[in-house]
């Protein structure tokens, strides 16, 4: 039926229902239900999208003229259509399926659950109700999955089409850390953080930690996170559109964090490090609003936007659970508290305006200018919570009062002088400009500094601001060497200058080359080739003298601080790249469509110290066979493999080093290197058919599996291990991180009757993981508590069972 | 006379009508058609008073299943129901151009504009018809895209014949899957142990990228990876009275944007991660030394087993690591 014969009695039936589901769908976009996606409807793990008509195709497809289904310029194939449902225009079409949700095996490990809601309960997996208004003149959709489950996600949707849109999102999320925390502290959270009875904050032996962590249990440390949105789109004029939008992200939970104490490195029993638990519980409200406007030569995009985020958590406050020193027969009393300032409140404010017009020779001419603000002000707190060390008094000033202005600028103009030529030039300006205003004067000395690490007071200059300035050219031509074909050459200049880093100044020069061909049979291919260089000003070892002075001298000997001068950090290096990207996109004899990618990418930075290399090498097949509506099938395939290498010396003081600012001795029998090997393999099939007319399948089946490997290298004479290792026994090769996944969807929806389906859903995760930073972690390391989490293999089912209804 | 008939000669009445009006808009200069005003090397091939529109009733005597499809998008309910121009009061015209050619040879593919595979028209072509009415927001920048100078056309990605996604018209369900088509190496980082809840559904490309260009590549829809990435995670944002220089640029320095196989999307784990940058020297064993699986919780020497190799490696101590607003923060310890 198509909606031309809807019957006027139909009609005003479903207008009634229309008017009751509209008043419902009203109130729940005034509770304020809504995405962050501009572009997407809100989905969730396990209902996947709320578009249900795209799980039954039309047979038909969408041509009555040709047999062969039709592809995409590129040469990508349609899918089949939806199936087409003709009565649900212009009234009411409602659709709601719900059962059950079952979970089995190890459902509770924390990478199974990190984005989704498995627990065992009603399911109303899908909601969705459209109210044509007769007549075209409005519509209203309201879409709902998950509906009441930690990854639950809504929309409603108003609009009049081409004039007026009102859209709200809402979009939920439950991000799972750990589900085996060992947590010895009580007031998770909270701003403050308390050792249970029998433990005295700063003066614990660890045989006390020991006793009390036997009694502690697990713990689950989750983040939830909310996010509704509001947009607007209006049409004001032909010509001219108002957007806006006003969005609300609530953040409550915890998640792991880390405090120290003093650095216990190289003995058992000095110094205080702590896996903590970070309280989150922040509110981030963004809005924003837009004009575009739209002439026959010229167009113009005039923007505001702003953000501020709320943070409820000010600070972390932990009692220490370990003792200063703890050599088993002496114990000395350490600091008691450790406060870290959590993420301050901060606003940010932005302005943007675009603009093109058009210009002779099929030319145009392209503005876009912004410029943000952001701030932060809030209060500061004293250097230290523990008494006899600093207060207020010893801070230059009371308020944060920092600001980073940014300044953004690119005018392009582009031509096509002859038909077959197209010629393009663009320059860029960017700024950023960070004021912190804040200086650490330490009142014990007089000078400039600040308090470190609850111990002692240090001699450091104040925060230094980071700012840049960026500033770059790039032109491009590209010529139609045939009808479906065309080459391209682009050159890039980037000159950067920065402020209170190592090197002053870089620049970059990059070139590429690139072609795109349409045939032959179909096929569609894509070749870049990329160059790059990065060179620049002097590097200044010296620089970073002021960060790395010394340490409170009882816990690492003072010494001259600076890098090494033959050290080039990994940002700022010199460095040489290639890049070489292939995708094409080819049919098989009409077939099966073949997607394939092959990168190539490597970098060269040269440098005595630092990282020496980087490679990346990726391969990715895609076989799609679209059959029918009825059937389809999915071979794919990915393979990445890296490499980096990396160069350094440790700092350890000794008889092959020297003090002479910036020139250590050489030969360097402390410089070491490591090597980082990963592959990753992905391959999988998926497939979707109907056997009979009221049964659906659908089967998905992926295995992915990962192994990365470092192996370092170092002189066993030499001095480039901890003082804890021997390097005559010491062993080169760090446990493989290791990842293997299968995972396996199913799905039957057998259509009951015209207005009725009940479907069975299966998802079975096998996991194996090993991650050497993970392995034989316990709670307490030395006189480090952790919170002993570790990802674990685990298998896990889901089972669900629903039946939907229409109207 | 059935409502179908009814509407049919309401809807030929008005295409009628529609027509006059365009004529006479067009005489008059009060209305024309933008020749998508950006001008990108091409404009649509026809002008709004060609004498051979046929209307849609026309197109529906051979293209049953193409119009039915095509009335349950936006396109149709804007067109058919609430036209803005008298462009859109054409319909299939208003996008394929005049029909009369194609109806005198139904053979030649070059007689209308069509939009798939073999049509018979550049690219260009294609992108203009549909930029003569998109023009406008994020297609500003289009012309001189990465998407544009690799000759993708607007329908490689949307498919405006048929209802396929919930919103935006796509080639495919979602967002996610289109990018998919061409870039299938991201849905595979996005499997990794850390990644985004993209294939959650919680995200989708369109998020973090503007398919249609943008001022910063690759095709970012904020100034820099900074500012794109604190816009979700606003507590790394600051300002801070101890900022993190690298931060300050971007967030591509540490993570990798997609999946990666470390945890929190880094590039490798402390302390390699932060060795890359830090070797300065004159304090003992830190941050420099090279760490083997002595260093670990798993090591046979109790004493040497290392925060900074274990678990969250150095970020055990340098929790504030994206900068601290703590007085004794410059370690961002605090």
């Amino acid at each position: 039926m198509t909606r031309r014969h809807v019957s006027n009695a139909g009609r005003s039936r479903r207008k009634g229902r229309g008017s009751i589901l509209a008043i419902v769908a009203v109130s729940l976009m005034v509770a304020g239900l809504a995405s962050r996606s501009d572009a997407a409807p809100p989905t969730s793990a396990l209902a996947g999208d709320s578009h249900r008509e795209a799980v039954r195709r039309d047979a038909e497809g969408m041509t009555t003229i040709q047999s062969e289904r039709r592809r995409s310029p590129s040469g990508l194939r349609y899918p089949y259509p939806p199936a087409r449902d003709g009565d649900a225009l212009e009234t009411v079409d409602l659709a709601l399926e719900f059962g059950w949700l079952v979970s089995r095996g190890e459902e509770d490990e924390a990478r199974h659950r990190e984005y989704l809601d498995p627990r065992d309960g009603l399911w109303i997996r899908r909601l969705r109700m459209d109210v044509q208004v007769p007549d075209g003149q409005g519509r209203i959709a309201l879409r709902g999955t998950n509906v009441g489950r930690a990854d639950a996600s809504y929309g409603l949707e108003l609009e009049h089409p081409g004039w007026f849109r009102l859209r709200t999102d809402y979009s939920a999320l439950d991000h799972t850390y750990a589900s085996d925390a060992r947590v010895l502290f009580s007031g998770v959270g909270g701003e403050r953080l308390s050792l249970p009875a029998g433990l005295t904050p700063g003066n614990n032996t660890q045989a006390a930690v020991d006793d009390a962590l036997a009694s502690v249990g697990r713990t689950r440390l989750s983040q939830s996170r909310a996010d509704g949105s509001v947009e607007l789109y209006g049409r004001l004029l032909p010509t001219l559109t108002l957007r806006g939008r006003y969005r609300l992200e609530r953040r409550d939970g915890e998640r792991p964090w880390g405090g120290t104490l003093g650095l216990p490195f190289g003995t058992t029993g000095t110094g205080s490090v702590v896996e903590l638990v970070e309280p989150i519980h922040s509110r981030t409200h963004d809005w924003s609003m837009g004009l575009e406007w739209v002439g026959e030569r010229a167009q113009l995009n005039v923007a505001y936007d702003g953000s501020l985020f709320d943070n409820r958590r000010e600070a972390l406050i932990w009692e220490n659970p370990f003792a200063a020193t703890d050599l088993g027969t002496i114990v000395i009393a350490g600091q008691p508290l450790g406060r870290m300032a959590l993420a301050p409140d901060n606003q940010r404010h932005r302005v943007a305006v675009d603009t093109a017009i058009s210009t002779p020779r099929r030319g145009r001419v392209t503005a876009s200018a912004s410029w943000t603000r952001m701030t932060q002000d809030e209060t500061l707190m004293p250097a230290s919570i523990n008494a006899g060390i600093s207060d207020f008094l010893t801070l230059s000033r009371r308020r944060a009062d920092a600001r980073v202005d940014l300044l953004d600028a690119k005018v392009a103009w582009r031509a096509s002088p002859v038909r077959r030529l197209r010629l393009a030039i663009s320059a860029r300006f960017s700024q950023r400009d960070s004021d912190t205003r804040y200086v650490g004067l330490d009142r014990t000395s007089g000078r400039y500094g600040y308090v470190v690490e609850d111990l002692a007071a240090t001699d450091r200059v104040g925060a230094t601001p980071y700012s840049h300035r960026r500033i770059s050219a790039r032109a491009r031509a590209e010529w139609s060497v045939w009808r479906h074909s065309k080459l391209g050459v682009e050159y890039e200049h980037l000159r950067m200058h920065r402020s209170g880093r190592a090197r002053r100044e870089t620049t970059d020069d990059r070139a590429r080359l690139h072609w795109t061909a349409r045939g032959p049979f179909q096929s569609n291919h894509r070749l870049a080739y990329e160059i790059s260089h990065r060179g620049g000003g002097a590097y200044d070892p010296t620089r970073d003298n002021a960060f790395y002075a010394s340490s409170p001298t009882s816990t690492e000997p003072r010494g001259p601080s600076r890098s090494l001068r033959s050290f080039r950090q990994l940002d700022l290096a010199r460095h040489l790249s290639h890049s070489l990207t292939l995708r094409s996109i080819a049919p098989i004899a009409d077939v099966a469509d073949v997607t394939l990618v092959v990168r190539w990418f490597e970098r060269d930075f040269g440098a005595t110290h630092g990282v020496q290399d980087e490679r990346r090498a990726e391969a990715d097949l895609d076989v799609l066979r679209r059959l029918s509506a009825k059937t389809e099938m999915r071979l794919f395939a990915s393979f990445e493999w890296r490499d980096r290498r990396l160069t350094s010396i440790d700092s350890q003081p000794g008889p092959a080093f020297s003090f002479v600012p910036g020139s250590p001795t050489f030969p360097l029998s402390n410089e070491w290197s490591w090597t980082s090997r990963s592959h990753t393999v992905v391959v999988g099939a998926a497939a979707s058919t109907r056997p009979l007319r009221s049964l659906d399948l659908s089967l998905e089946y992926r295995f992915q599996t990962t192994n990365e490997s470092t192996r370092a290298g170092f002189d066993r004479t030499g001095g480039a291990l901890t003082s804890t290792v021997d390097p005559a026994t010491a062993t080169t090769s760090l446990p493989v991180v290791r990842l293997h996944d299968h995972v396996l969807e199913a799905e039957a929806t057998w259509s009951v009757a015209e207005r009725l389906e009940t479907s069975l859903f299966y998802r079975l995760h096998v996991s194996e993981f090993d991650d050497a930073q993970q392995r034989g972690i316990a709670p307490r390391v030395n006189q480090i508590l952790f919170l002993a989490h570790r990802d674990r293999d685990f298998v896990a089912h889901l089972i669900g069972v629903t039946a939907t209804m229409r109207y | 006379m059935t409502e179908f008939h009814r509407s049919g000669r309401r809807r030929r009445g008005s295409a009628v009508v529609a027509l006059l009006a365009l004529a006479l808009a067009c005489r008059g200069g009060q209305e024309s058609w933008p020749d998508a005003s950006a001008s990108p090397a091409a404009s649509v091939p026809w002008s709004p008073n060609d004498p051979g529109f046929l209307g849609i009733e026309v197109c529906r005597g051979c293209h049953r299943i193409e119009t039915e499809h095509w009335e349950a998008t936006i396109h149709a309910r804007a067109f058919l129901d609430a036209p803005r121009t008298a462009r859109e009061r054409l319909a299939c015209e208003a996008c394929h151009g005049p029909g009369a050619a194609h109806v005198a040879d139904p053979h030649d593919s070059t007689r209308i504009v069509g939009f798939t595979r073999g049509s018979g028209h550049p690219v260009e072509v294609m992108n203009a018809t549909c930029l003569a009415c998109h023009a406008g927001g994020s297609r500003l920048h289009w012309p001189g895209s990465r998407h544009e100078g690799e000759a993708l056309a607007c329908s490689d990605c949307h498919n405006p014949m048929a209802a396929q996604s919930e919103r935006a018209l796509l080639r495919e369900r979602d967002v996610s899957r289109t990018c998919f088509g061409c870039h299938p190496a991201q849905r595979a980082e996005f499997s990794k142990r850390s990644h985004m809840p993209l294939l959650e559904g919680k995200i989708d490309c369109a998020d973090c990228h503007q398919p249609h260009g943008s001022i910063e590549d690759p095709l970012l829809r904020a100034d820099s990876s900074f500012d794109l990435c604190t816009r979700c995670h606003a507590d790394k944002r600051g300002p801070f009275i101890w900022e993190h220089a690298p931060v300050t640029e971007g967030c591509t320095s540490c993570h990798l944007p997609h999946g990666s196989n470390r945890d929190h999307l880094l590039v490798t784990s402390p302390p390699f991660l932060c060795q890359q940058c830090h070797a300065q020297i004159g304090v003992a064993n830190h941050p420099i030394s090279l760490t083997t699986p002595e260093n670990l919780a798993s090591g046979s020497v109790p004493s040497a087993r290392d925060a900074r190799a274990i678990g969250r490696g150095c970020v055990t101590c340098h929790a504030q690591i994206h900068g601290s607003n703590h007085p004794s923060g410059a370690r961002f310890h605090r």
